[in-house]
């Protein structure tokens, strides 16, 4: 027993700080200290769950750790102690007892397991390490013979129930409620009854909703539990324990006041089977109960009481169960097997189809005569009708033949000849059943399906292929082979032989659309393989298809083939310039098609430039510019180009079409318009003059539809160039404006439009085209504006950039960089860190390494103490320690600083301990911070840090 | 504050120098709960007692007026009521507001503590209530001091904002690894014992 004075002092020690309590208790190793701890009274108050946010934390209780090493020790002592603890709702503490108590004497285990019954009851989850614990006691009390407490801790962690899918929120109910907040509170008396009408149509939209089967495990945590568990419980507490389960799953059942669930029908089959696709913690019950029963019969029980006990039951679920466990075990009781098999109650309930089907099929064969009469009499009799069936007799026929196939392939093996031959003849008529054992059976496939596959097809000649295609008909039925399929194993079989089918692209022609798009997208798929085509027959084949004029989705299809092949071709400089005019007319015709209709237009405009390169028309004018690059490459190897005479007048065709467009009275279509925007920067190389002249037409102002398709998509899907941003100054100028209204997005990367302009504007403040003093002020109009999000994006590039130091950067950009930092700065001081706090990812440039230490370690400081925080906090770290080489001082004050100003980074921190244990060395090694750096190290330890001590004595 | 008790203090010529020595370490000590904003009021979103008084009121003459368990006589009787059951909830709520901005100086110094544990964690009851113990008998002797109801010597005084200071110490410049090793070797010496 320690003395009064330790004790004195140890409560002077721990009573300094939190740390220090957490540290003495999970350090002693001696039970003397209950007694005294007891008297000064310790081990009585529980830390409660701190609630923050939508999170709730549970703070370890040291205390409680002690009990749970010394319950070994001194269990009678612990017992006391862990009787006289209040009720806690904390996890951790329950934990803790739980390790404990499995140390105890019998008596007081079972005590607290009763309480612990009563806790377990009024929570929602119970996750790993408390299960596990909990499932330790189980096992412990079974051991020492306290059956009944075991049983009931398990029953109450094992209880489910039904609940309605938390996805829809109670508030709908709760809105509906007289008095809640969806009912406008009244003067009137009347107001406060409860009002039937408001009931009724509570009810019914709960109806509406979905509802599953919950309890405080998980489904993984429940079924870990069972499997582990309920064994044991099963072999001290034998049948009870199976009343416990059957009472379990029946008040899940009764939960279910909206009728949705049901034991019979939720679970496919009893037995382990590819068809029980749920695993939820029904699931996990089930397998309980089922288990459970064997075990007993196993472990001596006769299978009639274990049935019996079953049989009490009313759910569909038990009678099934019973089948099941028949089927298993009928060697121990043919009788009784044979009983349940013929009767023809369960004969004619289909809910219990699966589990008595397979009961058949085992007895049948030894059943004796009489019995195998009655069950072919049920058979012959065919099913019951009754007078809601209003089909024909033909109908009633049919029905009847498929009943009793059915049922006979449940015994067919064992059938006599004379149903053999009957059964044969219904099998000639409508097919050999399958699943026969199951009411519905879920399967899945793969679709499309081809009736031939590729080997197959591409074996054959191009014209055998032609024909074959331009008859095969698919059957229609589900998962039998379709159009698709076909479609797409030509398409692959053109891609490997390319040549043998423009050779015959006649015999296609003359076929259905389809194919030919097909050949198209194969010959795609060649030119991407860099397999050689013929482009003249292939251009050929294309100005065949442009000239055909239809509505028909699939000519449209094609359309859509044939200029992305032509753009195949373009691009890579394949197709010869001297069939420049076949090229174009094929572009220009396609030009005019009606895709993308006006109520294509009207969808949501985020997604304009997929949608550009999704429709007939927006692919022709993506060709229109290709064809016009395709053309300048060309010329540029003549000497007229090497003047520099390029330009519109070279492509009059090229402006004539893109002007024409330009047109809303003739093309109002803003997914055309956004084709304008991703091509601005190649317009301009295409015509400086041209492309200055139509800047207002293609970015209208008056039309804000068309001007945002245009410019949205130039900002998202363009580089920075000068010469363009030159053009466009006066849009840049009019998008920072709007910089802060609610604007669009990338679909694909959720990249805001404002995001994608503050990228282009910090790239043209590294090249100087923009600056912080410009009269028209675009970087400080958007860094006062742009959404924090967007900020960030802008100077994470940079920071991302500048941190990859093979990437090339002047010393002018890195001055200009240090200049827009310090303006940052600035802007963080004037609004403060409220408003402002994103520019703490200013990190990303000032602790890039491109700058002098002194700079940076200056504006860190500051950065710190104007934001209270910087990310990335690795990065700076990093940074750090290098300069701490050199300057360990400075280094130290801004670790200080950082550390000090902001809590949650200080995990992140710790997570790059060795990194602050080089700095705090440092410093520790200088007289100047010695003594600093000794009260920081402290100061981390009263945080929880304890890693750092060892500093202190190096 | 600190230094302005401790100047006054040493100022002999200065014959109240207990007093307002007394007075600023006080006032120290007050200033110290405000670190917390909830002691300060900060978290008083939903305004003043008077206020949330007032607004009770108006909940309850409304009741009187629509609700039928409440009859001209003056007299409650009838159904327990929409009404009634909705003003119970507001009044429900009023208690639960005057307990989360109307804390006790006992509740007032524990999140005082908490927020200046750099661990953010609490002490257990009885550490707390030792604490508490020790800062409300140096704010008793402060108080009485300054309002002249004690009259302690100048030694006394110094010994007191000593103590003040070694509360204050623990908290802002902790000495964590010190005790640490203290601790080890307590423990140590018990299990030789």
């Amino acid at each position: 027993m320690p003395s009064p004075a330790a004790v004195a002092r140890a409560l002077e020690l721990i009573g300094k700080g939190a740390v220090n309590h957490a540290y003495f208790f999970s350090n002693l190793e001696s039970h003397e200290w209950i007694e005294p701890l007891v008297a000064e009274g310790f081990f009585r108050d529980p830390p409660p769950p701190r609630e923050s946010g939508d999170l709730v934390h549970y703070p370890t209780w040291p205390e409680s750790g002690y009990l749970a090493r010394m319950a070994p020790v001194a269990p009678t002592q612990v017992a006391e102690v862990i009787r006289q603890i209040p009720k806690t709702d904390n996890i951790n503490v329950h934990e803790d007892l739980a390790r404990a108590v499995i140390h105890l004497p019998a008596k007081s285990m079972a005590r607290w397991a009763g309480k612990e019954v009563c806790w377990v009851q009024l929570q929602r989850h119970i996750q790993y390490p408390l299960s596990k614990a909990l499932g330790e006691v189980i096992e412990r009390l079974v051991s020492l013979g306290k059956i009944r407490a075991a049983m009931e801790l398990a029953r109450s962690l094992l209880t489910i129930r039904c609940v309605v899918d938390s996805d829809h929120p109670n508030t709908v109910t709760d809105s509906l409620q007289p008095g809640g907040s969806g009912v406008n509170e009244s003067d009137s008396e009347q107001a406060d009854e409860e009002d039937p009408e408001v009931s009724e149509l509570a009810a019914s939209v709960v109806a509406g909703l979905s509802s599953r089967i919950v309890g405080v495990l998980s489904s993984y945590e429940y079924r870990q539990f069972v499997d582990r568990h309920v064994p044991v419980l099963v072999t001290r507490g034998r049948i009870r324990t199976l009343e416990m389960l059957c009472d379990v799953f029946e008040g899940a059942i009764a939960s279910d006041n909206l009728g949705r669930y049901d034991g019979a029908f939720g679970r496919p089959a009893i037995e382990p089977h590819g068809q029980n696709y749920r695993d939820d913690v029904s699931d996990a019950l089930i397998d309980a109960i089922r288990d459970a029963s064997v075990q007993l019969v196993d472990a001596g029980e006769t299978l009639e009481a274990v049935v019996e006990l079953l049989g009490r039951r009313e759910p569909p679920m038990f009678s099934r169960m019973i089948l099941h466990l028949a089927a298993e075990k009928h060697a121990r009781d043919p009788e009784l097997a044979a009983e349940l098999a013929v009767c023809e109650e369960h004969f004619l309930d289909e809910r219990l189809m699966h589990e008595y089907s397979r009961l058949l099929g085992l007895v049948y064969p030894i059943l004796d005569d009489d019995k195998r009469d009655r069950v072919m009499k049920w058979i012959s009799d065919g099913p019951p009708f009754d007078d809601s069936f209003a089909g024909d007799d033909e109908e009633r026929r049919i029905w009847t033949i498929y009943w009793q196939r059915r049922r006979l392939a449940w015994i067919h093996p064992h059938l006599d000849e004379g149903w053999k031959e009957q059964y044969a003849q219904i099998v000639d008529e409508i097919g050999v059943p399958e699943n026969p054992d199951f009411m519905s059976y879920t399967t899945t496939w793969m679709g499309p399906r081809s009736p031939m596959d590729a080997g197959e097809l591409g074996s054959r000649s191009a014209e055998e292929i032609a024909r074959y295609v331009k008859s095969w008909q698919p059957s229609g039925d589900p998962m039998s082979p379709d159009l698709e399929g076909l479609t797409r194993t030509l398409e692959a079989v053109v891609a490997e032989a390319p040549a043998k089918f423009l050779k015959a692209r006649q015999a296609f022609l003359e076929g259905p659309v389809r194919y030919v798009g097909a050949v198209l997208r194969g010959l795609s798929q060649a030119v991407r393989d860099d397999v050689a085509i013929d482009w003249s027959t292939t251009i050929e084949l294309m100005s065949w298809l442009s000239a055909r004029q239809s509505d028909d989705s699939e000519l449209r299809w094609a359309r859509q083939d044939c200029i992305r092949l032509l753009e195949e071709g373009l691009k890579g400089d394949l197709v010869d310039i001297r069939l420049r005019k076949i090229v174009w007319s094929i572009i220009d015709t396609i030009a005019d098609d009606k895709d993308p209709s006006p109520e294509d237009d009207s969808k949501p405009a985020s997604d304009l430039a997929p949608r550009s390169i999704n429709t007939v028309r927006g692919n022709a004018l993506h060709a229109v510019v290709t064809y016009s690059l395709w053309v300048y490459r060309s010329v540029m190897g003549t000497s007229e180009a090497k003047l520099g005479a390029f330009g519109m007048r070279m492509i009059p065709e090229v402006r004539t079409r893109l002007e024409r467009h330009l047109d809303p009275a003739i093309d109002p279509s803003p997914a055309i318009r956004s084709v304008y925007g991703q091509w601005f920067p190649y317009l301009v190389l295409l015509d400086d003059a041209w492309a200055g002249q139509h800047v207002a037409s293609i970015f209208p102002d008056n039309q804000p539809e068309l001007r945002d398709a245009a410019w949205e998509t130039y900002l998202r899907f363009c580089r920075v160039y000068n010469r363009p941003f030159e053009l466009l100054r006066s849009q840049y100028r009019e998008a920072v404006d709007r910089v802060d209204e609610t604007g669009g997005h990338d679909p694909s990367t959720r990249e805001t439009i404002g995001g994608f302009l503050g990228e282009h504007l910090v790239i043209l403040a590294g090249r100087g085209l923009v600056a912080w003093s410009d009269q028209d002020a675009l970087l400080k109009r958007f860094f006062e504006r742009a959404k924090p999000d967007d900020v960030r994006r802008a100077i994470w590039l940079i920071g991302r950039d500048l941190s990859k130091h093979e990437n090339e950067v002047s010393d002018e950009a890195l001055g200009r960089f240090q200049r827009l930092a310090d303006e940052l700065l600035g802007l963080l001081k004037k609004h403060g860190r409220e408003r402002m706090d994103h520019l703490s990812r200013l990190g990303w440039w000032i602790a890039s390494g491109r700058f002098d230490p002194g700079w940076t370690l200056d504006r860190l400081q500051r950065l710190l103490e104007l934001a209270g925080a910087v990310e990335p906090s690795f990065q700076v770290m990093d940074c750090l320690v290098e300069i701490s080489k050199s300057n360990p001082t400075d280094a130290f004050k801004v670790l200080r600083t950082w550390l000090n100003t902001n809590k949650p980074d200080r995990s992140v921190l710790i997570g790059r301990k060795k990194s602050t244990m080089a700095i705090l060395r440092a410093a520790l090694k200088q007289p100047s911070t010695q003594d600093d750096a000794r009260s920081f190290i402290h100061q981390l330890g009263a945080a929880g840090h304890l890693g750092f001590r060892d500093l202190l004595t190096e | 504050m600190y230094l302005g008790g401790l100047r006054v203090l040493r100022d002999t010529a200065n014959p109240d120098r207990m007093a307002q020595s007394a007075l600023s370490m006080r006032e120290l000590m007050v200033k110290m709960g405000e670190l917390d904003p909830a002691n300060a009021g900060e978290n008083q979103s939903t305004g003043s007692m008077k206020q949330e008084v007032f607004q009770l009121k108006e909940g309850f003459v409304q009741l009187k007026r629509n609700t039928k368990s409440y009859s001209e006589a003056g007299v409650w009787t009838g159904p327990f009521n929409g009404h009634l059951r909705r003003f119970l909830k507001k009044l429900d709520n009023f208690f639960a507001w005057v307990k989360a901005n109307s804390p006790s100086r006992r509740e007032q110094f524990q999140r005082t503590m908490v927020r200046l544990d750099p661990s953010d964690r609490a002490l257990p009851k009885p550490l707390l209530d030792t604490r508490y113990r020790e800062w409300q008998e140096l704010l008793n002797f402060f108080q009485g001091t300054l309002h002249h109801g004690l009259s302690p010597s100048r030694d006394e005084v110094r010994k007191r904002i000593g103590e003040l200071e070694a509360l204050l110490a623990d908290l802002l410049v902790p000495t964590t690894f010190d005790d640490l090793n203290a601790i080890d070797a307590l423990l140590q010496e018990s299990d030789d014992a």
